[in-house]
């Protein structure tokens, strides 16, 4: 029976569960309705955040920290049970167990630590009055409820907004991603086995997209998270109150960008290897996964080489971790892709295409033609190029979505180019091979991550000179 | 090997220098063999006598079959027998990782410039000298090769190739002087490091050689010299057609 979602442990004996379809999957999860969702945010607002509130902000870190142990630990039944529901996903088995590991470690207390010094400086802020350097006192409050509305399918996406929304002190009311709900359901389960009343400040549900229920919570809370495609964005922003705030995430691109210093005929093994690690991690599903890879000209490898290279290291990649058949409306995308290359190979001098005999990974190669986006599944398109410019030209009218550039050159050029390409849009220079694991603190579409989360309160610093005068101890 | 005259060609630096070296420590009187370095191809030849050894430099191109028929003519007007010869000398060649040409892009004029370096000076020299060599007692031939034959970490193709070719070659003539009296072997060192031409190797892969090398270092020219004294001298009377692998272990196999 998979368990999805969660409710705080005061009210389970009188919010139920009801069973649903997840894609694949039956679960169950608890039964949503205006009563119950409006119920459940009057005790995350109240009792749930003072429970959470009475916590310092290293005793939340210690907490967080055992629970992700019991996710990191491999004999425990959290994880099992965990790797276990994570099964209908698309993903192997292997890609998943890996992943977990290198992904759920960035929240343990060193990491915490890190991303709270690297937003706050002085995270004691999130537990009383901090002296400012400009004088007066500072204080960082959470919203009372905050909502929190995942999505997509990479596993673990959730954990990056619900563990920031813990440490700020704020009570979370979270809407689990329907083709990912598992690690967010684990997490909270996992927490409460650590500390059963630090999860009264814990809510997590399941409704589909288009539900009223949406609205309900958006007339209570000042705050949405929210992960999605930018039209589904837009919509929510649209439904909210004047005094509801959106920090929303949409839809992402990413690529690669290769000098040809990493294409020598030393190099160019490895470069290839890991280009094509970034294509194949979840099946290029996370924003940072990479689109198009642009190849300079002048290496020892040229890149037409590079390309029909980095095609057989997919081979070779899949052969380790295989790929689910598509659905159909996926499918349908990746052919497209694969014609319109093989149109583009007949047509164009120059321009090629590799694809797998039953199309499950591919690489074209375009030396002219605009920038096309991927249809994903491992499937990306080489643009050869002389001059960094080319690449800034080629990227300029996507700026809105541009995100992680993995750049391979020598120190000088990747500064320099880092500095261009941040100039277009792009956020976050990541080395090949590691694009899709974030560093923790990353600013994640180049905001601060625990910062957006809570709201400055300041008392003047006249106001404390003001009361200093009326201490009952005044000489 | 006292009283034996053995050539060492392309001993004026590096394994060949250390081959002499220890050639001549053993009592051999050594032929100093040099294409361009004719003033580290005197020190040398300094070096052995004032050990008390015997040497003795002599200019010449391998490649060049009118050279080497001088250099034969010198050695037998100075000394009247050739017992040995140890084949050091090889085309010039840079060991880059990073700026090699790839296996499927080296062309045949590549291939070509090796054979000729490599094979066609060995068959020429040993043509020359076999004469002496079947007079002499103890006569044997040592072509010094690579372990890159059997197991390239990195692919010099047109260099391997060409090396691969004398192995061969060795083992055939092997086979048709033996009745002679006449020993053909060979020495396959892995990368030897500091020497004129594995200088370009950077030190990361040094390093990955190293760490699959089961004696825990690269090989030093001296490391060379002892198992090419050792196929030269009478100890290896009853061996002939062999490869010797000095690598450290890189390399274990049937040779």
């Amino acid at each position: 029976m998979k368990l999805v979602g969660f409710v705080p442990p005061s009210l389970r004996e009188t919010i139920g569960t009801e069973r649903v379809t997840l894609g694949p999957d039956h679960v169950y999860c608890p039964k949503a309705t205006a009563e119950t969702v409006t119920r459940v945010i009057d005790h995350l607002e109240t009792k749930g955040r003072a429970i959470i509130q009475s916590y310092r902000v290293d005793e939340l870190i210690d907490r967080i920290d055992e629970a992700v142990r019991l996710l990191l630990d491999r004999t425990s039944l959290v994880r099992e049970k965990l790797l276990r529901d994570l099964q209908t996903s698309e993903y192997d088995r292997e890609m998943i167990d890996l992943h977990l590991t290198d992904y759920v470690k960035q929240f343990r207390a060193h990491e915490l630590r890190t991303f709270l010094v690297e937003d706050f400086g002085n995270p004691a802020v999130l537990d009383t009055w901090q002296p400012r350097v400009k004088g007066g006192l500072s204080r960082a409050i959470a919203a009372p409820v905050t909502y929190h509305s995942w999505s997509g399918n990479v596993p673990g996406v959730s954990l990056w907004s619900f563990v920031s929304q813990l440490l700020v002190k704020g009570p979370i009311f979270g809407k689990v991603a329907t083709r990912e709900p598992y690690v967010a359901t684990a997490f909270a389960y996992a927490l409460e086995q650590v500390d059963a009343h630090l999860a009264e400040a814990i809510a997590l549900f399941w409704w589909p997209g288009e539900s009223e229920l949406q609205h309900v919570v958006y007339e209570r809370v000042p705050l949405v998270v929210a992960y999605g495609h930018n039209d589904t964005l837009a919509r929510i922003e649209a439904s909210l109150p004047v005094t509801t705030r959106l920090l929303g995430y949409g839809h992402k691109w990413s690529f690669s960008v290769i000098g040809k210093e990493a294409l020598d005929a030393y190099e160019y093994e490895r470069t290839l290897h890991d280009v094509a690690w970034d294509v194949v991690n979840f099946n290029q599903q996370g924003c940072y996964s990479p689109q198009v890879v642009f190849v300079e000209r002048g290496g020892n490898v040229s890149p037409r080489e590079a390309a029909a290279q980095l095609f057989h290291e997919l081979g070779t990649w899949e052969v380790k971790h295989p790929i689910r058949p598509l659905a159909l409306a996926e499918k349908q995308r990746v052919q497209a892709y694969v014609s319109s290359g093989r149109i583009r190979a007949i047509q164009c001098e120059g321009a090629d295409i590799w694809c797998a005999p039953d199309a499950s990974y591919s690489v074209r190669f375009e030396p002219e033609g605009a920038v096309e986006p991927s249809p994903l599944h491992r499937h990306v398109t080489v643009y050869p190029f002389d001059t960094i410019e080319d690449v800034l030209a080629a990227l300029r009218p996507l700026r809105a979505y541009l995100q992680t550039a993995s750049v391979a050159t020598s120190t000088e050029r990747m500064t320099d180019w880092a500095t261009q390409l941040s100039d277009v849009g792009v956020t976050r220079l990541a080395a090949v091979g590691t694009m899709t694991g974030t560093e923790a603190g990353w600013h994640h579409d180049g905001r601060l991550s625990v910062m957006d989360l809570i709201q400055w309160v300041d008392i003047d610093e006249r106001l404390y000179r003001a009361s200093e005068r009326l201490v009952s101890y005044r000489q | 090997m006292e009283g034996q005259v053995i050539i060492v060609t392309g001993s004026s630096r590096g394994i060949g220098r250390a081959i002499a070296e220890e050639l001549a420590r053993r009592g051999a009187s050594v032929i100093i063999n040099y294409r361009t370095s004719e003033e580290e191809a005197e020190a040398v030849e300094r070096a052995i006598t004032d050990r008390g050894g015997d040497a003795y430099a002599i200019g010449g191109d391998v490649t060049d079959v009118d050279a080497m028929r001088a250099l034969v003519e010198a050695v037998i007007l100075e000394y009247g027998r050739i017992d040995s010869i140890v084949h050091n000398a090889f085309a010039s060649y840079r060991f880059d990782p990073a700026e090699r040409v790839r296996a499927e892009h080296v062309d045949w004029a590549s291939y070509a410039a090796q054979l000729d370096g490599s094979l066609r000076a060995v068959v020429q020299l040993n043509a020359l000298i076999l004469p002496y060599v079947k007079a002499s007692h103890n006569g044997s031939i040592v072509h010094v090769l690579t372990n890159l034959i059997d197991a390239p970490l990195v692919s010099y193709n047109d260099y391997t190739t060409a090396k691969g070719a004398v192995e061969t070659y060795s083992r055939g003539l092997a086979r048709d002087v033996g009745r002679s009296g006449v020993r053909v072997n060979n020495v396959a060192p892995g990368l030897v490091y500091p020497t004129a031409t594995s200088r370009s190797t950077k030190k990361e892969v040094r390093d990955q050689l190293t760490a699959q090398t089961p004696l825990g270092r690269l090989a030093v020219p001296e490391d060379v010299a002892g198992p090419v004294a050792f196929l030269v001298s009478e100890e290896a009377r009853f061996m002939t057609g062999q490869t010797i692998y000095v690598d450290g272990g890189f390399t274990m196999n049937r040779s």
